[in-house]
């Protein structure tokens, strides 16, 4: 169950943004633009400099040793796990997604139409060439070799090794606007998830690629388990668990997750692959099992009421506590007895 | 869009061309209200600084929909735009968003019928369109390849208001020309005249024309059907007023099919319907291909059965549109 609060902090704003390092501690960002970086046992924490007009994206590097922030104030600063601050990189758009290569050397930035790579001190090496629309998100193939931005279109490749003018190595087209995007930890699969309310994947690097339709609006959260066997999509108040086991999803029916009442903000899976968290703007925080079988209707383990709009949800390093986020800026860690 | 909830944040769209008025317009709205929250969207640097207001700048991209439907395009910097300021603790009263001199309304328009997160927390309340009294012939008249819409003629299509501006730059005959030209195009929004953008807000702001509790609610006079147009136009504006109870397998097959195949030309549509078997009246507005509709207040006791539509598009055939609507009323 989910149990006692262990700490809270207070951001001035909307809670857009937490992502916890493999080290333990906490970046969060708020609409509002503060931004901090919490210890995840105690709840100290140490301010960052503020993001004008809010933080966009967080992320942490593989090792926990670096973190990026990116704002809509067209800014990305990367700190130390202390909150010191290594480097810089301004752009001219909102910085919608960051994220950080396996090998931790290269750090991917989606800022308006344009993805930016930098080192790991924001020294920048290549600027992409611009996408005909603005990039919603940012993915590493495990390998660290590719990375994909998400846009409308679907989902350009970029190989830094190679890179020489900035153009993609190779596309995923798909006619609509891509606004979510998710690798299998397998490095089998590419997801996007569509404002057309479809998720388009492709096989990689086979060619072979399948839509999923019929979902009732827009597709903005998509979520791989560690072992890449069921990859969640939330759509409005319901959830759905494909199965990407053996041959993948075509033909199967997935499972369902029908307990929140207004639309999932949020999804973490645990460590071990066998639990999901879900939050939701009904302030429900809910713990779920991972589907026993396809097409079956998942019951929850646990359901917590946060008090208000729930906005991200995570689990600590061990998987032994999690966090929630709220959308009057409180961050709450709460002990898990599973 | 669920219109009858009133704690949806209003959002009026500004459209008009550069030049026009447009940041005078929204300038003096601020300045008159004073103490209320706005903010303002805008895709171009205007030629005026804009005051006492969040002002957020975005560049206009606009996707088209993959629902099969050509003309189903909506603004992706606008979605994400008012998602992140909704989400914000900041509540506003009220939100405008400036489009460029030449915009297109419809993807605008559309986004609050496509999106739900938008629909779920904001109303769409009008279309606003400023005119400059003096240029706007010059406007209409500018010949357009013919697959290019021309921009002036769109924005008062799909305008649920017309602010015609700069009316002491011209004579009573020429600022009744131009009144003459807008109602050719769109016989239903009401004009308001003004110079140095000075209106009566309440003309303009929180009028509700999507709001399905008002369509058709100013009672518009219908057009005289017979009325000349002096200019060779194709786009039109088109009502009809046909007494009787409708077949509502009828109905639907022929809206659907009028949408179908009419809904890149009709702009806007509109409509009050008298279902048969049904003690209340159907209620629709619609912007292109996109409608939304539903069951209204009763007809009253001695309240005649009858329907009002309302179309602003292009080559629209008023005597082929009411005599297939007629198709629809039960025998």
């Amino acid at each position: 169950m989910i149990g006692d609060l262990i700490w809270s902090h207070g951001l001035d704003d909307y809670l857009n943004c937490l992502d916890v390092s493999s080290s333990g501690p906490l970046i969060v960002g708020s609409l509002g633009g503060d931004a901090a970086i919490i210890d995840g046992d105690t709840g100290e924490h140490r301010d960052l400099q503020r993001h004008e007009m809010g933080v966009l994206s967080t992320a942490w590097d593989p090792s926990g040793q670096r973190v990026a922030v990116g704002g809509q104030d067209g800014t990305v600063r990367i700190y130390d796990p202390m909150g010191g601050q290594i480097g810089q990189i301004n752009t001219d758009d909102w910085v919608n997604d960051v994220a950080w290569s396996p090998m931790e050397t290269i750090l991917a930035i989606a800022s308006g139409k344009t993805l930016t790579l930098t080192d790991a001190d924001a020294q920048v090496l290549h600027r992409c060439q611009p996408r005909s629309s603005t990039i919603t998100s940012v993915a590493w193939a495990t390998t660290g070799l590719r990375v994909g931005s998400a846009a409308y279109g679907g989902i350009a490749w970029y190989d830094p090794e190679t890179i020489t003018d900035g153009r993609p190595t190779r596309e995923h087209e798909f006619k609509g606007s891509a606004l979510s995007i998710a690798l299998a930890p397998s490095g089998k699969w590419a997801c996007a998830g569509f404002q057309d309310a479809t998720i388009h994947l492709w096989k990689l690097w086979s060619g072979d690629e399948l839509s999923m339709s019929g979902y009732p609006a827009k597709i903005e959260l998509l979520a791989f388990d560690p072992d890449s066997h069921w990859m969640v999509s939330a759509c409005l108040e319901e959830l759905t668990f494909w199965d990407f086991s053996g041959r993948g999803p075509r033909g199967r029916t997935p499972a369902r997750g029908a307990v929140h009442d207004r639309h999932v903000t949020a999804v973490a899976w645990h460590r071990s692959g066998e639990y999901l968290l879900s939050g939701g703007a009904d302030g429900r925080v809910v713990l779920w099992p991972a589907p026993r079988r396809r097409g079956e209707e998942v019951e929850p383990l646990f359901v917590h009421h946060a008090g208000d709009t729930v906005s991200q949800v995570a689990w600590n390093s061990e998987g032994t506590a999690l966090f929630i986020g709220c959308a009057d800026g409180r961050i709450e860690a709460r002990a898990l007895e599973i | 869009m669920d219109a009858s909830t009133d704690d949806l944040v209003p959002v009026t769209v500004l459209t008009g061309f550069l030049g026009s008025g447009k940041t005078t317009l929204l300038n003096y709205i601020l300045t008159e209200q004073h103490g209320k929250r706005i903010a303002v969207i805008e895709n171009e640097f205007g030629e005026i600084g804009i005051d006492d207001a969040l002002v957020l700048e975005a560049e206009e991209e606009i996707f088209e929909m993959n629902n099969g439907c050509i003309c189903c395009t909506v603004r992706g910097d606008l979605i994400r735009i008012l998602g992140n300021l909704m989400k914000r603790k900041d509540r506003f009263d009220h939100i405008v968003i400036e489009t460029t001199g030449l915009a297109d309304p419809a993807p605008v328009a559309q986004t609050f019928f496509v999106d739900p997160e938008i629909a779920a927390q904001l109303r769409l309340d009008a279309i606003v369109t400023v005119v400059d009294a003096k240029h706007l012939e010059m406007h209409l008249d500018d010949e357009k390849p013919d697959d290019i819409e021309n921009e002036a003629v769109e924005q008062l299509a799909f305008a649920d208001r017309v602010v015609v501006n700069k009316v002491d730059l011209v004579d009573a005959d020429q600022l009744a020309t131009v009144h003459s030209r807008i109602r050719e195009i769109n016989a239903y929004a009401p004009l308001v005249d003004t110079t140095h953008g000075r209106v009566d807000l309440d003309a303009i702001l929180d009028v509700g024309a999507f709001d399905l509790d008002r369509v058709l609610a100013d009672d518009p006079e219908f057009l005289d059907p017979d009325a000349e147009h002096q200019h060779d136009l194709s786009v039109t504006s088109v009502g009809i007023e046909v007494p009787g109870e409708l077949d509502v397998e009828r109905l639907n097959a022929w809206l659907g099919a009028l949408l179908m195949e009419r809904g890149v030309d009709i702009f806007r549509s509109k409509g009050i319907l008298a279902p048969a078997g049904s003690e209340q009246r159907y209620v629709f507005q619609g912007v292109h291909m996109l409608l939304d509709g539903r069951m209204d207040r009763p007809w009253g006791p001695d309240e005649e059965r009858t329907n009002k539509l309302v179309f602003i598009g292009r080559n629209l055939d008023r005597d082929e549109l009411e005599t297939s609507f007629r198709t629809c009323l039960v025998s």
